[in-house]
């Protein structure tokens, strides 16, 4: 799992009944806007996100709707167990990082 | 005491009689054959005196017609002129525009001659047109299901930035296009965001 991937379902897990568009994805994860719409896709191909349209009529606002993302309640789970495995596996790193560098365990 | 009264001046009469016998005479010197005779002496008749608000003439123009009664009335003005003003307020506003508009100045500056720098100044000065371009082409590349739901989502994140930014997001749009047309590649079969 890529950074930018973990970051994006750390903000989305934080705040798990808020829906969010994409430029407030980007600004929560501190990400480059523009950057996280291939993994919001691959994120809602696997089930784990959902998204809807903004209810409101464009020709009225004057502007287009935007696309609010939020996590499935499956989504969450599995998001949740993969992180916690990303930190399991950056905490054993970090605990091995003392012997190759010479240090003590 | 009494002197001899004073030679009293002339009254304007005495001075026609003078002109009139100045110009006999010289009419009579005209007759020499060395000098044409002229056709016709203004002072032969006497011109009719013009009274203002009199025509001396018998042929008026419309001898039965009478004067029209000029009448100032500003709701009548106001109904015949109002289409008037209001187009011509129309084509004042969109003349002013079209001066103070960007898009005339781009346009200005697109007829000059074509160069990388000319380029360069016109996405500088109109980046919201340079982004939604490039956004144009980011969809082009999306699986044809797409498009449409990937367009308005763009959009709608492009109206959120300003200047440079909608150019930033553009071109990170498009850095990331092929990545996002493999994921959604991915998807399952039918799943599309058009609604």
């Amino acid at each position: 799992m890529t950074l930018p991937t973990q970051a994006v379902l750390r903000t989305l897990i934080e705040h798990p009944t808020r829906e969010f568009y994409g430029l407030e994805i980007c600004a929560a994860a501190s990400l480059p806007s523009g950057t996280i719409h291939p993994i919001l896709a691959r994120l809602e191909s696997l089930g784990w996100l959902e998204s809807r349209w903004e209810e409101l009529d464009p020709r009225e606002t004057g502007r287009p709707r935007r696309r609010y993302y939020s996590l499935t309640t499956d989504g969450a789970m599995q998001a949740r167990r993969a992180l916690a495995q990303v930190d399991a596996r950056a905490a054993k790193l970090n605990a091995l990082r003392p012997r190759f560098s010479g240090g003590r365990s | 005491m009494t002197g001899p009264e004073p030679e009293s001046v002339p009254a304007a009469a005495d001075d026609d009689a003078v002109l009139l016998r100045v110009l006999g005479a010289l009419r009579t010197e005209s007759r020499h054959p060395a000098i044409p005779a002229p056709r016709r002496a203004s002072c032969d008749e006497r011109l009719p005196r013009r009274i203002p608000g009199a025509n001396p003439g018998s042929h008026s123009p419309w001898p039965t017609q009478e004067p029209l009664r000029v009448v100032r009335d500003a709701s009548s003005i106001a109904q015949t002129a109002t289409g008037y003003m209001r187009g011509w307020r129309r084509g004042h506003k969109a003349a002013l525009e079209r001066r103070l508009s960007p898009a005339t100045t781009a346009a200005a500056v697109a007829r000059q001659p074509s160069s990388s720098r000319a380029a360069l100044r016109r996405i500088a000065f109109r980046p919201g047109a340079a982004a939604s371009r490039l956004v144009g082409l980011v969809v082009q590349v999306l699986p044809q299901g797409e498009r449409r739901r990937y367009h308005e989502e763009f959009r709608a994140e492009l109206s959120r930035l300003q200047g440079l930014h909608q150019l930033a997001y553009a071109i990170r749009l498009l850095l990331s296009a092929l990545a996002l047309r493999h994921a959604l590649r991915q998807q399952r079969p039918g799943a599309t965001g058009e609604e």
